[in-house]
């Protein structure tokens, strides 16, 4: 069960996902080609691609302030 | 000092597409510094061809793309090229792998087998591209980015820098592009990429000899 800051960083996710322009592929090797929408399913799915997004978005927050 | 470099370009689907264009520039610049480029690309990147390029001409510089996993890398067709099982091949070179996840497991094996160096992704490489140019990798601005970081790998092994030299260059390379996606300057619709380069960056590594070099 998720915690109530997984969650809350879980809707971070989200809305940044959102953000996105809808005209972007993402191309992940052994995925395929990714939508937007795609993506925000993966992350609300809350399965192995979409826990692999929030990780990295974690790590990516948090190297921000060094980029 | 010329040196043997092998490089695989597989083209049938829309990624390979992208990795083909890219590495263009990468044969330039070896041509450029008069190394002895080894290209199979297209039909040509199956294992009867990249093995036997591997046993007779014995290059110092496998330069590697097309799909893969933790345990192999593919070519035509994702036909397996190298795996777990035949990372000897990889024995006394220096290999860049731009593919998915395989130095995650195959780098690391291959350089217990005696590799060189192994410089690779341990996730799922991933680049973004606009939908109107996915015809026209030369066009599309969106993959730039990408392709400036992760050719900065192959060229500095090509110049005569180490293998951390090269991964080190490559990062810094991920940081700019990062850093100019976030300016004032940078169209709001690409600012979204920084993420996916971060995503590149973040999983790109090296095992082996850090002072290995051509």
């Amino acid at each position: 069960m998720e915690s109530k800051d997984q969650g809350e960083f879980k809707k971070l996710v989200l809305v940044r996902l959102q953000a996105m322009p809808s005209d972007i592929s993402v191309h992940m090797g052994s995925v395929g080609e990714l939508t937007r929408e795609d993506l925000l399913e993966h992350v609300k799915k809350g399965d192995d691609l979409g826990r692999k997004i929030i990780a990295v978005q974690l790590r990516y927050i948090r190297a921000m302030k060094d980029l | 000092m010329s040196s043997k470099i092998l490089i695989t370009r597989p083209n049938y689907d829309p990624v390979t597409a992208y990795l083909y264009y890219w590495a263009s520039e990468v044969i330039d610049t070896a041509k450029g510094y008069s190394h002895v480029v080894m290209e199979l690309s297209g039909l040509k990147v199956n294992e009867k061809e990249f093995v036997g390029h591997i046993q007779k001409a014995k290059p110092k510089l496998v330069l590697l793309n097309g799909h893969g996993s933790e345990t192999m890398i593919t070519g035509h067709n994702r036909e397996p090229l190298v795996t777990i099982d035949t990372a000897e091949l990889l024995e006394d070179k220096i290999t860049y792998a731009l593919s998915c996840s395989a130095a995650k497991q195959l780098g690391p094996i291959a350089v217990k087998q005696g590799a060189r160096a192994f410089i690779g992704y341990e996730n799922d490489f991933t680049f973004t591209t606009a939908r109107n140019r996915e015809g026209n990798p030369a066009k599309d601005k969106r993959a730039e980015p990408f392709k400036n970081a992760v050719n900065i790998v192959s060229i500095s092994l090509i110049e005569g820098n180490t293998v951390d030299g090269a991964y080190q260059r490559s990062q810094q390379r991920f940081h700019e592009e990062i850093r100019k996606l976030a300016s004032s300057a940078a169209k709001n619709e690409n600012k979204d990429v920084r993420f996916w380069l971060f995503w590149d960056m973040d999983c790109q590594k090296y095992d082996g000899d850090g002072t290995a070099r051509i």
